[in-house]
């Protein structure tokens, strides 16, 4: 697992075997509004940023938290 | 229930089907689902409802029926709905369906009498786990719609987002209060933290909106400044206690919109509102649950806050038998709460006299949970806001996160809810039992420090 595929399965208490390049809101049992905030606390605390008030609402899926860090410039590789 | 209502009015809009209802056409589908539901004599309908039409229109048409209807949750774990019908053996069970028609299942029920008092059961939600139910009248229910209508000033003009299930109290109240004020009610199934759920939050021209203490904290990590749209007078606050910190920032925002926060507190119990803040005693009487409602009255004994009022249960269920049990507590309700009151009648909550806690609005018994991580092995469990943390002798990390994920699941709350440590050995006092104040110091709430933390 990759450091961002570490935190969504710290944050929603995923299998290791996820596959993480699927995961959407509301499409997993584990990601509800109080996972949520807590996913963004963990990927927030893992690659030290601050999501902004619309980032926290947009990120809905794994591969928009990647292009969100992308777009900082960070790497989601070890 | 819904007498105030006018024919054309709109009752309740379906703001994820995108259909409405008036109070004729809401009135008319609650007669629908009645006459599916004929029965020689009162029975039980189990109603497992979503925040949509047809689970409105199946708890009002059970009740229209004469029966005694017990609200839960659709989205239930299927073992859990099993024990309960196992039970209560209900003579209908009730589920929602598309269309603003629910599907109704006609089940073989024992021959029993219900009491002519029952008209609504509801979960207590310490009890999360176990087929405890509390039992209200129609009383209890239409006394607590009004007394909240009344302290709230509810009329025909206002339009309330109900996002808090239906099956929860405090959902539960939304609606009716609302229904019994004429007004319209916009059901959502839609949580904060998707943009979806503000989108039709400002779509429907919603005046008010009904959040626990967990809301407040995502509303203001999404940024409600923004997202609140300005026809958003009212914010309505319960289900446990909300940090000063928060009750002050939120008064403060509503204030400048010449709007208002009210916060407010019950017990499924009470049908379920006992007291509440009027606005204009923010922010002075910040940290209090508030004063009685209107028809109510608050005291502490020994220690203990106890509730008199119109809107106390007849008293707890646990199986099919009980339904022919009547009035038990004569509208006196020991809330469990230990509290205050100051000079002013305003009631301060200091502690419980049972071990419990408030877990995103719902509430847990410690114990409960406790029996349940024993059935595994030495284990003691202690509670904060947000977060129950059990201390175990058994397990490794895997099987520990394993174990919450279940336990999660059996109360119907989110993982983040159970923290699972693995002990070597259990703290004892020299009696032998757990030594609660000697274990780990678990740090606060549920949620890890983040750069701005959320505060508890």
């Amino acid at each position: 697992m990759n450091r961002l595929e570490r935190a969504f399965a710290e944050a929603l208490g995923l299998p290791a075997k996820t596959d993480f390049a699927a995961l959407e809101y509301s499409r997993n049992d584990y990601w509800d509004s109080v996972a949520h905030m807590r996913l963004v606390a963990e990927i927030e605390k893992t690659f030290g940023v601050r999501f902004d008030y619309e980032e926290v609402l947009a990120l809905s899926s794994y591969s928009k938290a990647a292009e969100m860090l992308k777009k900082r410039g960070l790497s989601v590789d070890d | 229930m819904i007498d105030a209502g006018r024919g054309a009015d709109l009752a309740l809009i379906d703001a994820d089907a995108s259909q409405r209802w008036t109070y004729d056409e809401l009135r008319s589908a609650a007669r629908e689902v009645a006459g599916a539901l004929a029965l020689p004599a009162k029975g039980l309908v189990f109603v497992f409802a979503r925040n949509d039409l047809s689970s409105v229109a199946a708890y009002l048409g059970a009740v229209e029926a004469g029966h005694a209807a017990a609200l839960l949750d659709a989205g239930a774990q299927a073992p859990l709905k099993s024990a309960l019908v196992e039970a209560y053996r209900p003579d209908f069970v009730v589920e929602p369906g598309i269309g603003g028609r629910p599907a109704v299942r006609r089940r073989d029920a024992p021959a029993r009498r219900v009491h002519p008092d029952l008209e609504i059961l509801l979960a207590t939600s310490g009890t999360t786990g176990s087929p405890k139910l509390a039992r209200l009248s129609r009383r209890n229910v239409e006394s607590n719609a009004r007394a909240i209508g009344q302290y709230l000033g509810l009329d025909a003009s206002e339009r309330a987002c109900a996002s808090l299930p239906l099956h929860y109290s405090f959902g539960m109240s939304v609606l009716n209060s609302h229904l019994a004020a004429g007004a319209c009610v916009v059901l959502t199934g839609e949580a904060m933290t998707r943009p979806a759920f503000w989108e039709k939050l400002s779509a429907h021209r919603c005046t008010s909106l009904a959040g626990v203490p967990y809301s407040f904290e995502i509303m203001r990590r999404v940024g409600y400044e923004k997202l609140l749209p300005p026809s958003v007078r009212t914010l309505l606050q319960a289900g446990g206690k909300m940090s000063e910190a928060l009750v002050l920032e939120f008064d403060r925002f509503m204030k400048a919109r010449d709007g208002r926060l009210f916060v407010m507190y019950g017990q499924t119990e009470a049908s379920p509102r006992i007291a509440y803040v009027p606005p204009e005693r923010l922010p002075q009487k910040a940290g209090s649950a508030g004063v009685a409602i209107p028809g109510g009255s608050l005291s502490v004994e020994d220690g203990e806050v106890v509730y008199r009022g119109p809107n106390v249960m007849l008293g707890y269920a646990e199986s099919s038998a009980d339904l022919l049990r009547g009035d038990e507590l004569g509208g006196v309700l020991r809330t469990g709460d230990l509290g205050r009151l100051d000079a002013d009648g305003f009631l301060y909550i200091t502690g419980r006299r049972k071990r419990f806690s408030k877990v995103y609005g719902l509430r847990l018994a410690l114990d409960d949970v406790e029996v349940r991580l024993r059935e595994r092995g030495p284990a003691a469990v202690v509670g904060g806001d947000d977060r129950i943390t059990g201390f175990c002798e058994f397990g490794d990390e895997p099987s520990l996160k394993a174990l919450a994920r279940e336990l999660a699941a059996l109360y119907g709350v989110n993982a983040a809810a159970f923290d699972l440590r693995r002990v070597d050995a259990l703290p004892l006092k020299s009696n032998g039992k757990i030594d609660y104040d000697r274990l780990p110091k678990t740090h606060g709430p549920g949620r890890d420090p983040s750069p701005a933390p959320l505060q508890p």
